[in-house]
């Protein structure tokens, strides 16, 4: 489904009318882009389902009120972005070692044998350096960098100041330039 | 602009999101400055590589998952797909499951002579009653030590059928061993007294000897008293065949306090008159003959005995005219 699809007034209608196809139509368009931020944060493929699932399940919730004044796509950024940094900062998460793994197999998704080594070891490399980024960095670039959002869409998401998220990104990209020297020309 | 103001606007210059007037500076400041635009040429190329990564995918699956927790399913639709989907795979493996078990049960009742003959006995008993025992009574090895004088058998008085069901077997019966609570349980409660569980290879001592509890308690004269047929399978089987059958009903006990035996079920069949016994080993011959002044006694022979250290022949008496 397309952005301006999702986001038509009869699509919305239809989402806060409890249409059940209109809910799955919007899950299929937007799982992998909220799976993809969850899974980034939390480097970890089970805690990143759940957590998507969850997104999905308080976007059903909220839809009657949801106003229409951002992107569907933006509000679910928003949710799943939220869930991540509590989930982050709740006491009893432990950090999962093997998360990293999760990551590093999606680094090596469609990797060939001989050219594609390289870049599969470039993608581990860039993964492990986003997650070394603290929590409120990596959200920023991770939005920006990787889901492509704006800067309002990602100062309207996390309910940040622009200069804010200027400022976090410019820091996130700083680290990652430095942590990536070695693969920079 | 210092390099440090610079700096802080590099990001937004590559993002283009920054205004005309703040872009002017910025690129004045980058005109003049060598490692500013070092810097930004890192940046370009850090940003070009995080741009470059595979988006991740959803596991397969997601979609259902998620519509599930929000429309959930009825629970009987829950329960078919849990047991029946997908189709191809769940129906072809439980039938195989089900022919497997089946065979399994099959096996086991065929290799287990204890399980064979419950079944038998599940049937109703009418034996061919044309065959003399083809078998002379044959003492087990070993048995002759048991039935060995300084060892008597205290055989149980003759107790009518209504005294049978008043009195509970621990109040009247002369003590017999001590058996494991849910043994006498079963005894008492009659008709329902399971067949002796096969001696497997791997048995516990525990196991052991809660069977031979079991054992002796079923050998017991005593112990047989009870208000209905046994489950236990008999080791002899017979027809009485009389003139008067209540004649030899009520001979019957003086017999049995002849020969050391007791009456232990009894029930009507029809017009016969089916009286289970039992009796010692040693005197099943004297107890034949004795039947014999009563009438016609046909006994097919002798069953393959499942407890070889039981004195006591257990026999369903079918008494009829």
């Amino acid at each position: 489904m397309r952005e301006e699809g999702a986001d038509s007034p009869g699509f919305l209608d239809r989402l806060r009318a409890g249409d059940a196809r209109a809910f799955e139509e919007l899950v299929v368009s937007h799982q992998h882009r909220v799976f993809g931020v969850a899974l980034r944060m939390l480097n970890n493929g089970a805690e990143a389902e759940e957590i998507a699932q969850e997104t999905f399940l308080r976007a059903h919730g909220s839809l009657a009120e949801f106003r229409g004044d951002a992107k569907l796509s933006t509000w679910l950024y928003a949710i799943v972005s939220r869930l991540c940094l509590n989930r982050l900062a709740s006491a009893d998460r432990r950090a999962i070692r093997s998360g990293e793994e999760a990551l590093l197999r999606v680094a090596d998704t469609g990797s060939g044998p001989d050219a594609n080594a390289e870049r599969g070891e470039l993608e581990a490399a860039l993964h492990r350096a986003i997650a070394d980024l603290p929590e409120e960095r990596r959200v920023v670039v991770i939005l920006r960098d990787l889901e492509g959002l704006a800067y309002e869409e990602i100062a309207r998401a996390l309910d940040l100041e622009l200069g804010t998220v200027r400022s976090r990104l410019h820091r996130a990209r700083m680290d990652l330039k430095d942590k990536m020297e070695r693969f920079l020309p | 602009m210092t390099c440090h103001d610079a700096r802080e606007w590099l990001g937004a210059l590559i993002d283009d999101a920054i205004a005309p007037a703040r872009r002017a500076e910025v690129e004045a400041h980058l005109l003049v400055c060598a490692e500013c635009r070092l810097e930004l040429g890192g940046l370009r190329a850090t940003v070009g590589l995080l741009r470059r990564v595979e988006p991740v995918r959803a596991p397969a699956g997601f979609v259902d998952r998620v519509v599930e927790r929000v429309h959930p399913a009825p629970w009987y639709r829950r329960v078919a797909a849990w047991l029946f989907l997908p189709l191809s795979i769940k129906l072809p493996a439980e039938a195989a499951a089900i022919v497997a078990i089946a065979g399994l049960a099959m096996l086991l009742i065929d290799r287990t002579p204890e399980l064979r003959d419950a079944a038998r006995v599940e049937r109703p008993a009418t034996p061919p009653m044309s065959a003399a025992p083809s078998q002379p009574f044959r003492t087990p090895p070993g048995r002759e030590t048991r039935d060995a004088p300084g060892e008597p058998i205290v055989p149980a008085p003759p107790v009518s059928r209504a005294e049978r069901i008043r009195v509970a077997p621990r109040e009247k019966v002369p003590p017999a061993p001590p058996v494991a609570r849910g043994e006498e349980a079963r005894v008492a409660s009659s008709e329902q007294i399971a067949p002796a569980p096969a001696p497997a290879a791997a048995e516990s001592f525990d196991e052991k000897r809660e069977r031979s509890q079991m054992e002796r308690k079923l050998a017991s004269p005593s112990a047989g008293r009870v208000t209905g047929l046994s489950a236990r399978p008999a080791d002899v089987g017979g027809r009485l065949q009389v003139r008067d059958r209540g004649v030899a009903v009520a001979a019957l006990p003086d017999l049995l306090s002849k020969v050391g035996g007791s009456e232990t079920a009894r029930r009507q069949d029809g017009p016969d008159v089916v009286i289970e016994v039992l009796i010692p080993e040693v005197r099943y011959d004297d107890f034949a003959r004795s039947l014999e002044t009563l009438g016609v006694w046909n006994a097919p022979g002798f069953r393959q005995r499942v407890m070889l250290d039981s004195p006591y022949l257990r026999i369903p008496i079918r008494i009829a005219e």
